[in-house]
């Protein structure tokens, strides 16, 4: 009882309030600005903490880890140019709903269900977090290769009107996340002599570039025609009854977001891919995604914000960062002589459950806060489109070089707008490619790290159950659409 | 009306994000002492920063941010180092810590080479660029293009196994991996190449056991596949395992330099195990050998001066790191000694393939 008295106590000071509302609303601004992510919006945040005492410090950092999550959906579904990775699922239904006049809906439904997953994970975080962590060890080599194969499959499901547009894109991402400094060999692929290419193509300006640019290009040449058709916004929120009808959706894409999340190595947006197809797959409407469908904005909103409390997990059990941002964060409280680990549930108790009731407090919030910001943002779409494209270039030129502090990214993120320009004009899905970008590298090194430690041997990836369960999970979503076809016309068979 | 608002509105927005981004990642908040002296120095050149310099008041130097390159990502144990030191050294004008990543550090140190030889941009030096690096891939640059200004830390190396495994000793890890055993000893690194995947090699060598590395994205994936039993055995620093160890989920069988680290004492050598290395990482501060020798005296001064300090030291404690004081000359004999091991190592592993 007294640990629980003393953490409301050191929770509900003017300091920690104020804080975790600065992080908030700075982590909100930079994750609706394209290609500026969580994780700089954190780093940019970490000098502040050096002078605070550690619970405000890392409740300002949480503030902007789950501000930026959720800013992401907030130019996806306005200017549809995904802030985050984390919102690029978000934009598929998000911005086709705000092109139908119902920008408003689309917004308050991002940030409800962003909420709900926020507070999902933060009460998983509360009290499941030891198993979980345990299970987050079972993930060897193998497992993660066969996590990715899954999320791969995912391309099937999202790819729009044609298949095998899809399946190219994905595979000529695939093939672009090949170039740079292997990982496992150590030597240079795909460079051609260039050393700046060493580092890789990243997934940041490759994104910005997809999306933003691509779609900055397309409004430029639309020129003055497009004032026309500006967006029209009114207020319109859900109801709580509503919201709640979705709860199916909400609930099972929180839990695949807390899961990936728990997972190190993994990510916001895989989650928010992966729920976003497991809604597809099993709604009694799936041809409805895509055209402005709640459920298209609730499943990867709920997931990617359920993503931040379980990424506290690995952090606060085994003291294992699962991202960068749990790095940075790793970082910060070594400046406060706190190190993260398994013993700080035993000697630092009242503070490990500080920062998860903190974690509570952040997500209702980001709920308040994210209600101002889309009364702010939602000015966007007033603004003149000559004066609106120049300055959301900019902003992307800024996020893809702050990324890194490296000119080569800009020249990828300029080079990925001008294709994706001509593939949005021969009716290519770009999101199949920023799958594969995101869960290449992932899926290449693990095969290899696998087999590795088998000695070459294949059969480890059907040997090891959690492992064999995604590749199962994976061939049942390919064969999926085509099952449920069979099973369709069997009915309809029956019937006539 | 509500237009003007809206340009407005964007116009703020845009000038927020762009003061972001042209500050980098400040190490520190400009202090109010920073932001006047620079104010102040046309002035009264050097009234308090360059006190510290010996013979170096007729500098004009810094005149800019001061950048320091870290060549590995933000929150990482070099990127600690470089804040630590930034948030002491007194420049007359701010430190900025830019993090440039990419492969295993020789991005970011051919970076440190590329800008303006000025002093403004130094280089938070590690060994693995400077001395695997160059053996792996076509680096732009070689061991005499820098001037090693000092050295900041000495980091051991500790072989670790799982606390459960059945091996107490290397001379068990020997017996139970020998060649000819039939059985193959999975020992994870933070990458190829890096010097903890080298020293295994090293090692696993001189005990003439069959083993087969598995590269891995840092040295925390490598732990996390070590905890969950994925691998056998890996090299790391102390301040990457010393959590699990005193969990006692992990145990060290040893440490790679020559003498019993301070940090570990209890810890017995390789050496003392019987079989002969000396293998370590050390993390200094360099910048291009162009920079004029005034400055550079300027920059040590500085870097010497923020060692010297309570904080930097209380950081070093907390981080698991020795403070290192060799000289220059010896610092790059050390570079240019260890680099040679490592080519020949590489060599005989044939990991160059082009």
């Amino acid at each position: 009882m007294d640990v629980i008295g003393s953490v409301f106590a050191s929770l509900f000071t003017w300091e920690s309030l104020l804080f975790l509302n600065i992080g908030l609303a700075a982590g909100i601004m930079v994750g609706a600005l394209p290609g500026l992510t969580s994780a700089i919006g954190v780093a940019l945040l970490l000098p502040l903490t050096y002078g605070l005492d550690s619970v405000t410090g890392v409740l300002l950092l949480l503030g902007a880890y789950c501000g930026a999550v959720y800013g992401g959906s907030i130019t996806a579904i306005l200017i549809k140019t995904p802030g985050t990775p984390a919102a690029a699922a978000t934009l598929l239904d998000g911005h086709t709903l705000a092109q139908k006049g119902h920008a408003g809906l689309a917004l308050d439904s991002a940030l409800k269900a962003s909420t709900f997953g926020g507070v999902f994970s933060a009460l998983l975080l509360l009290f499941v977090a030891p198993l979980l962590a345990k299970l987050a060890l079972q993930f060897g080599p193998a497992e993660y290769f066969s996590l990715a194969v899954f999320g791969l499959t995912i391309i099937s499901g999202i790819s729009g009107k044609s298949l095998g547009k899809g399946l190219l894109m994905g595979i000529v991402g695939l093939l672009f996340t090949t170039v740079g400094v292997d990982r496992i060999s150590g030597n240079a692929r795909f460079t051609f002599g260039v050393n700046a290419l060493w580092g890789g193509i990243t997934m940041i300006p490759a994104m910005v570039g997809l999306f933003a640019v691509s779609e900055l290009l397309v409004k430029m040449k639309a020129g003055r025609e497009a004032r026309s058709t500006a967006m029209q916004y009114q207020k319109e929120s859900l109801s709580i009854k509503k919201f709640f009808s979705y709860s199916n959706t909400l609930v099972k894409s929180s839990l695949i977001g807390s899961f990936v999340g728990a997972v190190p190595g993994t990510g916001a947006s895989i989650a928010a891919f992966m729920s976003y197809n497991e809604a597809k797959r099993c709604s009694k409407t799936p041809e409805l995604f895509g055209t402005g469908h709640i459920d298209g904005i609730m499943a990867p909103e709920s997931a990617n914000n359920a993503v931040t409390g379980s990424a506290m997990i690995p952090l606060l059990t085994l003291g294992i960062p699962g991202d960068t941002v749990t790095a940075i964060m790793v970082g910060a409280l070594m400046m406060q002589g706190i190190v993260p680990g398994p013993q700080l549930f035993v000697e630092q108790k009242h503070w490990v459950y500080s920062i998860m009731v903190g974690l509570l407090i952040v997500n209702i919030f980001m709920f308040l806060q994210g209600k101002l910001f889309i009364k702010a943002f939602v000015q966007v779409t007033r603004v003149s489109q000559q004066i609106l494209i120049p300055i959301l270039l900019v902003l992307c030129v800024i996020g893809a070089y702050a990324g890194n502090n490296t000119v080569v990214d800009i020249v990828i993120m300029v080079g990925f707008g001008i294709v994706g320009y001509f593939l949005r004009k021969f009716e290519f899905p770009l999101t199949p490619m920023v799958i594969a970008l995101v869960l290449g590298p992932l899926a290449e090194e693990n095969l290899r790290r696998a087999l590795i430690l088998s000695d070459g041997s294949f059969g480890t990836f059907i040997a090891r159950p959690i492992s064999a369960l995604f590749l199962l999970i994976a061939l049942f979503t390919i064969a999926w659409p085509f099952l449920k076809k069979y099973l369709e016309w069997r009915r309809a068979v029956k019937q006539a | 009306m509500k237009k003007l608002i809206a340009t407005f509105l964007s116009t703020l927005l845009l000038a927020t994000v762009a003061g972001c981004g042209s500050a980098g990642q400040p190490s520190s908040p400009p202090s109010p002492e920073a932001t006047s002296s620079a104010s102040t120095e046309q002035l009264e050149p050097s009234s308090e920063s360059n006190a510290g310099g010996t013979g170096a008041t007729d500098v004009n130097f810094p005149t800019r941010n001061v950048e320091i390159i870290v060549a590995s990502a933000a929150g990482g144990g070099s990127d600690l180092l470089a804040r630590a030191l930034a948030t002491e050294l007194k420049f007359s004008q701010p430190v900025v810590v830019v993090n440039r990543t990419g492969a295993g550090g020789a991005i970011g140190t051919m970076d440190a080479l590329t800008a303006k030889p000025d002093g403004h941009t130094i280089l938070l030096g590690m060994v693995g660029p400077f001395e695997t690096q160059p053996h792996l891939l076509d680096v732009q640059y070689n061991l005499d293009d820098f001037r090693y200004i000092s050295a900041l830390t000495y980091e051991p190396l500790f072989l670790v196994v799982k606390a459960d495994a059945p091996w107490s000793s290397v001379q068990e890890l020997k017996d139970a991996f020998a060649s000819g055993s039939g059985n193959t000893l999975k020992f994870g690194s933070s990458s190829q190449g890096s010097v903890p995947h080298l020293a295994q090699e090293v090692l696993y060598k001189q005990l003439n056991i069959s083993a087969d590395h598995v590269p891995f994205d840092g040295a925390n994936s490598a732990v996390v596949a070590l905890l969950g039993g994925h691998i056998d055995a890996l090299t790391a620093h102390l301040g990457e395992i010393n959590n699990y160890v005193s969990s006692k989920e992990l145990k060290i069988l040893g440490v790679y330099s020559p003498e019993r680290s301070e940090l570990a004492p209890d810890i017995p050598t390789i050496k003392e195990q019987g079989y002969d290395i000396d293998i370590s990482a050390t993390k200094f501060i360099a910048v291009n050998s162009q920079v004029p020798d005034e400055i550079v005296e300027v920059i040590r001064s500085a870097v010497e001066e923020a060692k010297n300090s309570d904080s930097f030291k209380e950081f070093l404690k907390v981080n698991y790191s020795t403070p290192n004081d060799i000289s220059e000359e010896d610092l790059k004999a050390q570079l240019k000694r260890e680099s040679e091991m490592y080519r020949v190592v590489i060599e005989q592993l044939g990991l160059k393939n082009q």
